[in-house]
């Protein structure tokens, strides 16, 4: 099945998981959109970005995370201005 | 046309939250109706719910809420809980179908409170009973801005298109809401959602153009105080970051000419504002509870050798680092009781913004009049929620500074109060041990005792100096029931009782000296706190206290809470706890 959200050039948005950013286009693309680069997706890298729980999680505990049906990707698309939106402190 | 309108915005934390909350704000104080607005955060930084609640047409909060904007399935969940039976909830549609148990970034205990109601299989769709729903399908309407070239952000424009189609049904005009995106969001993409969620919720307007008179400038509790700060002439500030008093200090740095420094602990932030003010400049300090504990050794310095001093304290959900972010008023005892030895000192509690703008100022006043800390108590609710001032207020004068070229720095006088002597202008030692009147160290019997009673005498003139403003008295004369309260939770109480007959409300506005307000209670005295009780404890030494109504939760009272209390009392109850809040 070929989707973006299975594609290794899509991460998604943190907040709004079903729209994400394609790395290789630069454009903001939805999960359910493919195209003709579209290469399915390794978990790579020692932190992993799960989506349903919001939080990047070790790689030890993928399998926990995949046998709950847990959306996994090795990267997260943050808005670049949502620092604005933390207090400090 | 009276309006009265509660409404929350929520969504994760970093995820334009703020944003759309000081969008809904700015709109409704554009049409010059009186609004206030509170954001609830958690201290996770990123990701977890947080959400603006904001009051139109009272300067108080109240549940449950009229509407919610929830564009996700937690929001629902968290805050449609909340929402009055027919009231308006939008949300995104494509989130109806989640089910509480998929939602693995929510609390687990709130899921557990959620699930005992409606079951664990409970949907977010299946709590929605009596109320209005307007549920975007939120992909298709991104896809119909076309964002995929854009470099718009994506929750911000989310949160823009829930937050438009709220203020259209809650009766602003399109102009208005465009107006208010535009001054805090950039970007034609953010105009065209405008449009696309007035056109969605056009069939759901009930109010018609609403319209006000008042004008002023919207602030948060943390700019007030940080304005007032440079208006009152500040010229020396050091800090150790901590919420909520960071924002205060940044507003400081970002535009006064104040020198500003981050120290890098708080126990050298006040050591250096101390050293400051010894030298002539005016001085002060922010922090919270924790920042506060590790000044104590330094207030008690500056007791001893008599250094004016502000520190503004905002109270956050303690002991310990508790609940960072949010609010409460358990560092009362703390701050009166700051110091070790004999530390006498100033208290002062603002009730709100207004207050805490003129009490900044006053904060510095006594400071340097009477040579002594003045602790300015305020909390982590004031910080980060936003109203509108008045423009006048911002006019006020800064406090005149005098020096005196007396010899002796320390001098024994009548009221207690010694010449404050410029450091250098004189031969002077100003050291944390006991001294003559020059300063010089010494553990002479007489003088020690003399210097003692000098400390004594001074503390009694600031409490005859300031027992006509001690506290102030709102409602009958004769009340069946005196509320005394002190702090943010002014506006709740008074917004409760203006509906209601036989109340009265005693606001204490210094904490130290401590007020005998015997003379002015009346029937049953209630006292509303946010702690264990630490303000009923200080009032019976003055007077009885026949209820207490405690709020522990770390959120705000509401105005609805105070009424339940005040019932309460009225049935003979002793202790209410109030426990609403998200």
């Amino acid at each position: 099945m070929k989707k973006c959200w299975l594609c290794r050039s899509w991460i998604p948005h943190y907040q709004h998981e079903f729209v994400g950013l394609c790395i290789e286009t630069e454009e903001f693309v939805f999960e359910d959109e493919y195209c003709n680069l579209f290469e399915l997706r390794k978990l790579e890298g020692e932190f992993i970005w799960c989506s349903s729980c919001k939080r990047e999680i070790n790689a030890e505990d993928v399998e926990q995370h995949k046998s709950m049906g847990h959306k996994l990707f090795s990267a997260v698309f943050m808005d670049k201005d949502y620092r604005e939106e933390i207090y400090e402190g | 046309m009276k309006v009265d309108l509660s409404f929350a915005i929520g969504g994760a934390q970093g995820s334009g939250v703020e944003t759309a909350g000081k969008i809904a704000t700015l709109a409704f104080a554009m049409k010059g109706v009186e609004v206030f607005g509170s954001r609830e955060y958690h201290s996770n930084i990123v990701g977890a719910h947080s959400y603006y609640h904001i009051r139109v047409g009272k300067n108080a909060l109240r549940l449950p809420f009229d509407a919610v904007v929830a564009m996700d399935a937690e929001s629902i969940f968290t805050l449609a809980t909340n929402l009055r039976r027919g009231g308006l909830l939008i949300c995104n549609s494509e989130t109806l179908e989640t089910k509480l148990n998929d939602i693995p970034s929510m609390s687990r205990w709130l899921k557990k409170r959620i699930a005992e109601k409606y079951g664990v299989e409970v949907k977010a769709g299946d709590i929605l009973g009596d109320f209005k729903v307007l549920a975007f399908e939120l992909k298709d309407a991104l896809r119909r801005l076309n964002i995929s070239k854009s470099k718009v952000s994506i929750s911000r424009i989310v949160n823009v298109i829930g937050v438009s189609a709220m203020l259209y049904s809650l009766g602003l005009d399109k102009e208005t809401i465009k107006r208010a995106v535009e001054t805090r969001v950039s970007g034609e993409l953010n105009l065209m959602a405008v449009e696309l969620a007035i056109e969605k919720a056009k069939g759901l307007r009930e109010l018609e153009c609403l319209e006000g008179n008042r004008e002023g400038y919207l602030m948060s509790g943390n700019e007030v105080v940080a304005t007032a700060k440079i208006l009152a002439g500040l010229e020396f500030l050091s800090y150790y970051p901590i919420t909520p008093a960071t924002d205060e200090a940044l507003f400081i740095e970002e535009n006064g000419d104040a020198v500003a420094i981050q120290a890098e602990d708080e126990i050298s932030a006040i050591g250096m504002a101390l050293g400051a003010s010894i030298s002539g400049l005016r001085a002060c300090v922010t922090t919270s509870g924790p920042g506060f504990s590790l000044m104590n050794e330094m207030i008690s310095f500056a007791v001893q050798a008599e250094i004016p001093i502000v520190i503004t304290l905002w109270m956050r959900a303690s002991p310990s680092t508790g609940m960072a972010t949010r609010t409460s008023q358990q560092d009362l005892f703390h701050a009166i009781f700051s110091g070790h030895g004999d530390t006498g000192k100033i208290v002062i509690a603002s009730g709100d913004h207004r207050e805490a703008f003129e009490d900044t100022f006053r904060a510095f006043e006594l400071a340097e009049r009477f040579q002594i800390p003045v602790v300015h108590l305020l909390d982590k609710f004031l910080a980060s929620s936003i109203t509108m001032l008045e423009k006048n207020i911002f006019s006020r004068e800064k406090p005149a500074k005098t020096f005196s070229d007396s010899e002796q720095r320390y001098l024994i006088t009548e009221d207690g109060i010694s010449p404050f002597v410029l450091l250098g202008s004189q031969t002077m030692v100003v050291s944390s041990l006991e001294h003559d009147e020059y300063g010089f160290a010494t553990e002479d019997p007489f003088i020690r005792e003399k210097m003692m009673l000098k400390r004594e005498r001074k503390l009694r003139t600031i409490a005859k100096s300031l027992s006509g403003e001690s506290f102030v008295v709102y409602g009958d004369k004769d009340a069946e029931v005196t509320i005394v309260s002190f702090g943010s939770t002014k506006n709740a109480i008074l917004n409760a009782i203006e509906t209601m007959e036989n109340v009265k409300f005693v606001q204490l506005r210094i904490l130290s000296p401590f007020p005998d307000i015997s003379k002015v209670v009346s029937g049953k005295v209630l006292c509303i706190e946010s702690n264990l009780g630490q303000l009923s404890f200080l009032l019976r030494t003055c007077c009885k206290v026949d209820a207490i109504a405690k709020k522990l939760n770390g959120r705000p009272i509401y105005e609805n809470e105070v009424k339940k209390a005040i019932k309460a009392v009225k049935n003979g109850e002793e202790e209410v706890i109030l426990s609403e809040g998200i």
